[in-house]
């Protein structure tokens, strides 16, 4: 299965890429989500994207509205990683068209709970 | 904290005897920084000093403390996730339709930690059987371990806990964020009640239940101690009930008073009568 990581911190692209190579996915990245949008209206399949919140150009959930609205990658599944815990916000990045969400800082454990849950690891 | 091998055995010995917990050496290196607390509480000058005062003060309340504290509390939202499938689809609709004319059900979460496999229940029975909205349900979590039954009580999570295994829409339906914490909700947090018992012991007084968790313990247990639990397990339990160990504890090589049943790959028991 492919992922897409979507992280302007390069240092957290690595550390994500680590953990889901580990359970398996194969990994490209964008930097923000005008490029994740560009990456994702090409030729290539993906199961899988996790995407940071707060990024330049284009933040994470405009990306996951924009997608979901385009319906590009309809069984894609969207999990959002982000330092943002409030209540209404992680509503409001469900009601975008995140599957998922992740508070940082999280443990490599609870990523990979939470693959699980989405059918993206064993 | 503890210095020599001696120390440790010692250690192990009292776990063993105040709650039936046999503990590997290969956990040793996790005993200090749990007893540090318990050593500073008891008025400790130094590690060696807390060990020793162990072996002379045979004070029942500090000996259960120290057991407690070197307990496992590993525990989380919807653990070993399939098993909530199996409860969702074949074990709670069969206890409704069961139990459709008193209206009432009784779930215990033995062993509950930190109180995480109770609420998960209780947001289950939410979630996908709104029927039960006027039932008497009432989900009951022990543990031996005052500490985490008292946090269990509370109902109250940090950020860690509730990254793990809880879907992001269970958390924005059944807890808001309170401050650094997220909260259950109350119709959950008055659905779920805690209390310490030690699952070796003589129990406290209990109701009868329709379906028991008793996951992630046994294997701490000596075959013994393991015999006697499920023996207390099904005095506890309706003949129509259910029982749900951990994904790898079996109850066959220890009793003969439940039964295997299977579905979707996983295994679950019905009590036998005794005869």
């Amino acid at each position: 299965m492919r992922a897409l990581i979507v992280d302007d911190s390069r240092f957290i692209r690595q550390h994500l890429r680590q953990l889901l190579e580990h359970v398996g996915l194969s990994c490209e990245e964008a930097t923000d989500g005008l490029e994740a949008l560009r990456i994702l209206r090409g030729p290539s399949e993906f199961d899988f994207m996790l995407v940071d919140v707060n990024m330049p150009q284009m933040n994470g959930l405009e990306c996951v509205k924009t997608l979901r609205d385009a319906g590009l990658h309809p069984p894609m599944k969207v999990m959002m990683v982000t330092t943002e815990a409030d209540h209404s916000f992680i509503r409001r990045a469900l009601e975008c068209g995140a599957d998922e969400f992740l508070m940082k800082p999280f443990t490599p454990e609870s990523l990979r709970e939470k693959l699980r849950m989405l059918g993206m690891a064993a | 904290m503890a210095r020599s091998d001696s120390d440790y055995d010692d250690l192990r010995q009292l776990a063993l005897a105040q709650s039936a917990d046999r503990i590997d050496s290969l956990r040793n290196k996790l005993f200090d920084p749990r007893l540090k607390p318990v050593a500073r509480t008891a008025g400790a000058a130094n590690p060696e000093e807390f060990v020793s005062l162990l072996r002379i003060d045979q004070a029942p309340h500090l000996q259960r403390t120290v057991a407690e504290a070197l307990a496992i509390h590993e525990t989380g939202f919807f653990r070993d996730g399939k098993i909530f499938d199996v409860l969702r689809e074949t074990i709670l609709p069969r206890l409704i339709e069961a139990n459709s004319t008193t209206r009432r059900l009784r779930i215990w979460s033995a062993a509950c930690s930190t109180g995480q496999e109770a609420y998960s229940v209780g947001m289950l029975l939410c979630e996908h059987f709104p029927a039960l909205a006027d039932w008497d349900v009432k989900i009951m979590g022990t543990d031996i371990a005052s500490q985490v039954v008292e946090y269990a009580g509370r109902g109250r999570y940090r950020r860690i806990e509730v990254n793990r295994g809880l879907p992001a829409r269970m958390l924005v339906k059944y807890l808001t964020r309170d401050g650094e914490e997220w909260q259950m909700a109350p119709r959950l947090k008055s659905m779920c009640a805690f209390q310490c018992a030690n699952l070796c012991g003589p129990l406290p007084a209990l109701p009868v239940f329709d379906l028991v968790l008793l996951r992630n313990v046994l294997l701490y247990f000596s075959e013994q101690d393991r015999s006697n639990v499920f023996g207390s397990v099904h005095r506890q339990m309706l003949p129509s009930g259910y029982l749900v160990l951990g994904v790898s504890e079996q109850a066959e090589d220890s009793t003969k008073l439940f039964q295997a049943e299977f579905a979707q790959a996983c295994c679950y028991y019905r009590p036998r009568n005794e005869a």
